[in-house]
């Protein structure tokens, strides 16, 4: 039922957006109709460029993200379960490096790491590496200690304890902060992919801008969001294939 | 027959912050405790919340090292948790992400024990709790009774020789919770396991025990050992409540009700 709720939602802003520039309400100059961004996206569908785009895109925030996962997991196991007074320690200078305005990083990341992929994906593990941490820490901290109890108690060993405990214990948790770091990952994607690319969802908004073609601009936009979306939920499709011991919430509302 | 478990002279003391002068006072939880309990034996502890029965598990678990004295199993020193003893907890402490199955077979994991062979195991003992049916779900589809039961064949499911509970039926409510009485007794009898059982309750020890271990608190040390000669089953809806039994009852009340005016007075 909530599914169907939120399909008419969208439906609805599109149908008011439609007879909202129909009616010459919105400045078509500036805001096209939700009909011709569609037709613009057909026409790039048709000529395979926003399968392109979008590849580029998404290219850039598997390894982006991808990295930023693969290091902040182990980090932040480390940090939470074996140097917990370290971790209390850096928690200040994580918390402050992570607030950051990303585009403002930007310049730095071109200056340090050049302009090819190298910064650009530099730029997107940076962002999404914080939410991932984070949730690294608290997913192991938010352990009830009575069950690591339970397993000492009966002689678990370390490796144990972390494949039987620590890992599925935070999984929930790990999920929930990668799903902020892929929302993150498309917010930064636009400035990451403004200079010196040559195709992206970033890019085509980018350029768009400059060329005033605002239609495509348009369609960098719609695109961003629904693949983003997309994507999260995809991620939500796989937490909740592996998250299958806790009370599912939206059941019971 | 020698003793099955010797608790010898265990001492455990905190430092704590005293309300009155903020200054830190040695506080014993145990002091110079010393129990040798027999071979399928029965044994509660009670005693006035922080009087270190507790205390007294967790280092029986092998989980904490107690400040001095020596604890050994069957002659061997306790050096640190291991499979011969099984711990069950007020708060069950399943884990949430096995089923009950697996939950039940976490101590065969351990143990190395072949797949096929643990499913059997672990069988046996999810029948034995009463929760056949019940091997794939989830803890946190099982009310607080069943997740006892389930804590409770995890801990003998790998065989261990040692039942250590603390306080494992506070939690549930007291028709459950005569309910789960009755069925560690049996259990108790068909297992012949040695129990060492934690309550505050005196009625629950009354009804469990071969002996009444009475603490007192601050030192925590032994006030007094009650052997309940009572024939089994203790409570029945025939014969109701034994005048016997009620005797028990009053008299440990007494004794902890002196423990605690003592210790009242050797404050002041």
């Amino acid at each position: 039922m909530k599914k169907y709720i939120s399909v008419i939602v969208v439906a609805f802003f599109f149908l008011i957006w439609e007879i909202a520039a129909r009616l010459n309400i919105l400045d078509t100059q500036f805001i096209p109709a939700f009909s011709t961004v569609i037709k613009e996206t057909l026409a790039m569908a048709a000529s395979g460029d926003l399968f392109k785009h979008i590849f580029a895109s998404l290219l850039r925030l598997f390894f982006g993200i991808g990295l930023a996962v693969l290091i902040s997991l182990p980090l932040g196991f480390l940090l939470a379960g074996w140097t917990p007074r370290l971790s209390a320690f850096l928690n200040p200078l994580f918390t402050n490096l992570s607030m950051a305005n990303p585009f403002t990083l930007i310049p730095v990341f071109m200056l340090l790491l050049g302009m090819g992929e190298v910064s650009k994906i530099g730029i997107i593990f940076w962002v999404t590496l914080w939410p991932a941490l984070f949730s690294a820490i608290s997913g192991v901290r938010q352990i009830d200690p009575v069950v690591l109890k339970a397993a000492r108690a009966m002689g678990a060993s370390g490796v144990k304890i972390f494949f039987a405990i620590i890992l599925p214990g935070s999984v929930n948790r790990i999920f929930t902060g990668v799903k902020s770091s892929v929302t993150l990952g498309f917010t930064v994607l636009m400035g990451a992919e403004m200079i010196g690319s040559k195709a992206g969802l970033g890019f085509i908004i980018f350029t768009s801008n400059k060329n005033y073609n605002i239609p495509k601009l348009y369609v960098g936009i719609l695109m961003i969001a629904i693949t983003g979306a997309l994507v999260n939920l995809l991620i939500e499709k796989m937490q909740k294939s592996i998250v299958v011991w806790e009370e599912n919430v939206d059941r019971i509302m | 027959m020698p003793n099955k478990i010797e608790l010898n002279n265990i001492s455990q003391a905190y430092y704590i912050k005293s309300s009155e002068t903020n200054k830190k006072v040695k506080f014993y939880a145990l002091k110079d405790f010393t129990l040798s309990v027999s071979d399928g034996e029965f044994v509660v502890v009670v005693g006035p919340s922080g009087c270190g029965k507790s205390t007294l598990l967790d280092i029986l678990s092998g989980l904490f090292k107690a400040n001095s004295g020596s604890i050994a199993i069957d002659g061997q020193i306790v050096n640190g948790p291991a499979l011969d003893r099984g711990f069950v907890m007020q708060s069950y402490a399943l884990f949430p992400w096995r089923t009950i199955k697996k939950n039940v077979e976490f101590g065969l994991e351990l143990k190395k024990i072949p797949k096929k062979e643990r499913g059997e195991i672990s069988a046996s003992f999810i029948e034995l709790v009463g929760l056949h049916g019940y091997e794939n779900r989830y803890p946190y589809e099982l009310s607080g009774g069943m997740k006892q039961r389930v804590a409770i064949a995890r801990a003998l499911a790998y065989d261990p020789k040692v039942l250590l509970m603390d306080e494992p039926f506070a939690a549930v409510d007291a028709q459950t919770r005569e309910k789960l009485q009755d069925e560690l007794v049996s259990i108790w009898q068909k297992t012949n396991k040695t129990i060492i059982f934690v309550t505050h309750s005196i009625e629950e020890a009354v009804t469990l025990a071969d002996r009444v271990v009475v603490m007192t608190e601050n030192p925590g040390t032994i006030k007094e050992i009650v052997p309940i000669n009572l024939p089994r089953p203790r409570i029945s809806v025939e014969a109701g409540i034994s005048e016997a039994y009620s005797a028990f009852v009053s008299r440990i009340w007494g004794l902890l009700h002196n423990a605690e005016e003592s210790f009242e007075s050797a404050r002041l």
